[in-house]
């Protein structure tokens, strides 16, 4: 399933690198969708009840793509991405709770409040953000491996970015600097058909986006975003290649995003049957458990405990965001200027 | 038992019609699953359903009007939960459809008929506007019509189009989403594809584009979705556009125009709202 504008490399099971992973690693990656899967359906929630202002972009649908790359970052490795970040920074390991408060703009969330569901950091976690402005991150990204590259570190960045960022004219030259100074970046586009109202065949000329490097010599692959094994493949591949000094790659996550675009988006612009169609023949999560089943791992009580105790944690958190007091109006004040 | 409320489809929204149910009592749901459709005077969305379990009552008919945010709409009886004692029970909660003139409010708080479906990021509502106080300057006796200024925009772009076959819009959303914010409503049905074009995300390229069609003599008005946005684009707006009439002696006047919807909104951080006024209509010359 792995096409590349160059050679196409084919996932090899065996040969790539943890793909011989234990029983616990492959329910961890469950789990790990699973939390992402809840966390967002409860956010929608609580949008719901008014206790979400501002923007709310939900990662539904996407999940084996965080939580499959993730699962092959090495330590010291970096993520940013758009404004569609809570699975990324969930994937993390960030805390449920700290996120969920941001999202509710309360006092101990992980921004102070302050930076919102778009807007969130957390260094200790390699996590860079959180941006708002489509495609912005992708430069950064690019900034980051750059410091990897100068720091002499074994480090790469994962840049992801939307379908519709990958039009933004800043989204090539940050590329054309990557491939030029061969720069430790992996692009991961999520393609999850639209931007917006917009679908990708309405927006670019080429529609096969991991051919998006190929004017700068980037090698890239199109992927099954809905196969956490496909992706952390495809991934690790493209890491290999970006941490031994082959410069950037670009992978194409083919996916789908389940709800509107964000909280308000009807989504009139494609059918339910289109949007249930997905859910019933490609869903990561259900497709992932159907295969631990048919690998004889999974018996139903391991299944239940994992879901229930995703399901206590995300209780825990969103009670914990609805409860966590407001910043104090003073935080107006802080962090605008720096001491010198 | 877990309760499900009705939802808000945005911060500001209040009420609702229940428009429909898609689910009945005794259905067994799953989180994901579209449980109802709710409509406000704006938009009309699918609710999901986010807990598991067997609907053990309906609580408000299809239909209902006026329906608050946050209360009760349905409830759910999860694997742990005993059955309801008697089916009186359950369905004794059954809200009446509130009555249209209930519905219909005090004039003053309700939303003219003329607003245009909310978008994402709402700003000043009609109601808000309403209370502003008129023009001081404006002539007594003089006629005036209340609309919202997203209509007021719209409705200006459109004469301007009537008017001059050289004016065309260009943007992200703007016609067949019909804006992202609504302001661009109707246009493309008048206008057509060649007058009202999608762009991609490519602010700083679009912005180009038209300042290249107002060299050749168009006008194009170029709508960025937020000011915000705008900033990706500024040196074509200011380098290519602004300087242009004064750079080329008078030779090339840029007649272009962008627009940027933006008013402030609750809990907008600032990457996505901030109102910058001055400047945002170059060289309209
Ligand atoms: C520079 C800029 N232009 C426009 C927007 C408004 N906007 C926010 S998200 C979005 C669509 C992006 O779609 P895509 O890149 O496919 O990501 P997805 O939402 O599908 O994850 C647009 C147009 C923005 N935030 N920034
Ligand atoms: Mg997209």
């Amino acid at each position: 399933m792995a096409r590349a504008s160059k050679a196409a490399p084919k996932p090899d099971p065996k040969t790539a690198e943890g793909m011989t992973a234990s029983p616990d690693e492959q329910f961890a990656w469950y789990r790990s969708m699973l939390l992402i899967r809840r966390f967002e359906e409860r956010a929608g929630q609580l949008y719901g009840m008014g206790l979400i202002g501002g923007f709310c972009h939900l990662y539904i649908g996407q999940e084996a793509i965080a939580v499959g790359m993730q699962s092959i970052a090495h330590s010291g490795d970096q993520v940013i991405t758009g404004y569609r970040d809570h699975g990324h920074m969930l994937a993390a390991g960030m805390d449920p709770r700290a996120v969920m408060a941001e999202l509710t703009g309360r006092a101990p969330g992980s921004a102070r409040g302050k930076g919102g569901s778009m807007h969130m950091f957390d260094v200790q976690a390699g996590f860079y953000g959180g941006h708002g402005i489509v495609g912005a991150q992708v430069p950064i990204g690019t900034g980051l491996a750059l410091a990897n590259k100068y720091r002499g570190k074994p480090n790469v960045c994962f840049t992801y970015l939307g379908d519709g960022a990958a039009n933004q004219g800043q989204v090539f030259e940050a590329m054309n600097m990557a491939a030029l100074w061969k720069l430790p970046v992996v692009y991961v586009i999520e393609n999850n058909q639209y931007a917006m109202g917009t679908s990708v065949e309405r927006a670019t000329a080429e529609t096969h986006l991991y051919r998006r490097g190929a004017a700068f010599n980037i090698e890239g692959a199109e992927v099954d975003g809905m196969d956490i094994e496909a992706v952390r493949d495809a991934g690790a591949r493209a890491a290999e290649h970006a941490r031994s000094g082959g410069g950037p790659f670009v992978l194409e996550m083919k996916t789908y995003r389940y709800r509107g675009h964000s909280m308000s988006d009807p989504a009139k612009y494609r059918t339910r049957e289109e949007v249930d169609e997905v859910r019933k023949t490609r869903d990561p999560i259900d497709h992932f458990r159907e295969r631990l089943e048919a690998r004889g791992l999974g018996d139903e009580t391991r299944f239940k405990d994992i879901d229930a105790e995703v399901k206590k944690i995300v209780a825990d958190a969103a009670e914990f965001a609805r409860t966590a007091p407001e910043p104090d109006p003073r935080e107006l004040y802080t962090d605008v200027y720096a001491e010198a | 038992m877990t309760d499900i409320l009705m939802p808000a489809l945005s911060p500001t929204m209040e009420e609702g019609t229940l428009a429909k149910w898609t689910i009945k009592e005794g259905d067994r749901v799953r989180s994901g699953d579209v449980i109802a459709e709710i409509e406000t005077d704006k938009a009309t969305m699918e609710v999901e359903a986010v807990d598991e379990g067997v609907v053990e009552a309906l609580l408000v008919p299809a239909g209902a009007e006026g329906v608050k945010v946050n209360t009760p709409i349905a409830r759910l009886r999860g694997e742990g939960d005993a059955r309801s004692a008697s089916p009186a029970a359950a369905n004794a909660p059954v809200q009446k459809a509130a009555a249209p003139e209930q519905a219909a409010g005090d004039p003053e708080k309700r939303a003219p008929e003329t607003e245009p479906a909310r978008a994402e990021g709402e700003g000043a509502t009609a109601a808000a506007l309403a209370r502003t106080s008129p023009d001081p300057e404006m002539p007594a006796g003089a006629k005036t019509v209340r609309l919202t200024v997203r209509d007021a925009l719209r409705d200006a772009m459109a004469e301007e189009m009537r008017r001059d076959e050289a004016v065309f819009l260009m943007g992200e959303e703007v016609a067949q989403y019909q804006g992202a914010y609504k302001i661009s409503r109707g246009l493309l049905e008048e206008f057509g594809e060649r007058r009202v074009i999608d762009t991609p995300i490519t602010e700083y390229g679009f912005a180009g584009v038209g300042v290249g069609a107002a060299f050749a003599g168009l006008r194009p008005i170029v709508e960025f979705m937020t000011f915000n946005f705008a900033m990706q684009a500024i040196d074509a707006i200011i380098n290519s556009a602004a300087k242009q009439r004064y750079m080329s002696g008078g030779r090339s006047p840029v007649r272009s125009c962008s627009a940027d919807p933006t008013a402030q909104r609750r809990a907008s951080p600032p990457s996505t709202a901030r109102t910058i006024r001055p400047g945002t209509a170059p060289s309209r010359g």
